[in-house]
């Protein structure tokens, strides 16, 4: 039987070890009663729960991209991991990269990456997952051809596509990339939609297929359209 | 407004989950989109407890490993998502804390019975309103006593750092923890 006053200890032990106030021999003691204990185990995670709404408060930080690289490593993955051939999930990763993008916007410098073009251009700058990729596209509305520079070429057999992504939030193609870059005829059905405020996303994807009627994976990079 | 952001918190939630099956089925791919949907978040968690971006993204790997290996025991009637992330991440950056301190190790899969146990929370758990009943009840308690349950649980304080940073005994601050955490539960539990 435990009694009042020892339940009481119990009690307090448990929630300083869900604050985790506990240290050296007190913290393993109190962690191996959660192993022999399941009513203790169960009155820790009660305190976990309690609390765990204040994690919400702390403000989200971006790592850097060497933390996703290593995890991939070590669970065998290929560093970009295969595709995942639901929409869902693209729209999964089109909401993130929304706040990515909204973060991201604030390094887009509005600039021609033709300083010789006249006329009005759209430019977008994307951004990869890896901080160190960055690719510049410009359009030229007069003849509807976009220049895109170039990017590392992926060893995986995949190519990149072009997606622009208007307010409706369903990315149509533009088309496949080659890796060294050069212009990309835009389909004239397609030339509003690459207006100031779209976002152009790139995903991988098997070149032989193409062009697709939807993404197969998450973008690898994003990017907002500007006009200048 | 308020509709459709909760329209897609729920959304983002289903999300959350259909990732973490597809994980637990082995599927890499499933990993890669809990990372993108809860990286940032996590890495906020890791980084105020560790107070060190190299140690903080060392904590986040092993947090992503460890989603990885557990995935399977994720169970979506007990646990939100969200919660179940954060609480993985904060026991690991607390784990992280304790290590660097001395270095008795942890017996591991004690850690592993209190992140896999998950939280027993409902499906309201990432709603604001729990989180507001948790700060209203926090407010309530006399501000030494919220202020040192807030600095351990955000920050990863133990009671010796606590009274070093507050200047006050030993004791003293043991009793604002345990008489605010029962003052806290009481009011959790009748609110």
């Amino acid at each position: 039987m435990v009694d009042a006053a020892e339940e009481q200890d119990r009690g307090a032990l448990a929630a300083e070890l869900a604050l985790g106030l506990l240290e050296g021999a007190e913290r393993a003691q109190a962690l191996r009663l959660c192993l022999s204990d399941p009513v203790f185990a169960r009155e820790v995670e009660g305190w976990t729960t309690r609390l765990s709404p204040l994690l919400d408060t702390l403000p989200p930080v971006l790592p850097s991209s060497r933390v996703w690289h290593t995890v991939a490593a070590r669970i065998g993955a290929a560093p970009e991991a295969p595709s995942l051939n639901r929409l869902h999930a693209w729209r999964a990763g089109a909401l993130m990269s929304g706040a990515v993008a909204a973060a991201l916007a604030l390094f887009i410098v509005l600039r021609p990456v033709e300083p010789t073009a006249r006329m009005p251009m759209a430019v977008s700058q994307l951004k990869g997952t890896d901080e160190a990729q960055v690719l510049a596209i410009s359009y030229d509305p007069r003849k509807g051809i976009l220049q895109v520079g170039s990017q590392a070429e992926p060893g995986d057999g995949k190519r990149a596509e072009l997606w622009v992504i208007p307010q409706d939030g369903v990315p149509r193609s533009l088309g496949m990339m080659a890796h060294q870059g050069g212009a990309i005829p835009v389909d004239p059905a397609m030339r509003p939609l690459i207006a100031a405020g779209a976002t152009l996303a790139v995903t991988m994807e098997d070149p032989a297929t193409a062009p697709h009627a939807a993404p197969s994976s998450l973008p690898v990079m994003t990017g907002k359209i500007s006009m200048i | 407004m308020h509709e459709a952001s909760s329209a897609s918190r729920s959304e983002n939630r289903a999300l959350l989950v259909s990732a973490i099956h597809l994980a637990a089925s082995g599927d890499a791919a499933g990993l890669r989109n809990v990372y993108d949907l809860t990286s940032a978040k996590l890495f906020g968690i890791c980084l105020r407890i560790c107070a060190d971006r190299e140690a903080a993204e060392d904590v986040l790997q092993d947090v992503y490993v460890k989603v990885w290996r557990r995935a399977a025991s994720f169970d979506a009637s007990r646990a939100s998502p969200v919660s179940w992330l954060a609480t993985i991440a904060r026991n690991a950056a607390v784990d992280w804390r304790r290590a660097e301190h001395r270095h008795d190790a942890m017996p591991d899969k004690a850690m592993a019975a209190i992140a896999d146990d998950a939280p027993l929370a409902d499906a309201l758990m990432e709603g604001d309103e729990e989180r507001r009943r948790l700060l209203v009840c926090l407010e309530g308690l006399p501000s030494e006593q919220s202020s040192a349950i807030r600095s351990a649980f955000l920050q990863g304080f133990t009671y010796q750092q606590l009274a070093e940073r507050s200047d006050t005994p030993l004791g003293t601050v043991k009793s604002w923890i345990r008489r605010g955490m029962l003052r806290l539960k009481d009011c959790l539990g009748h609110g």
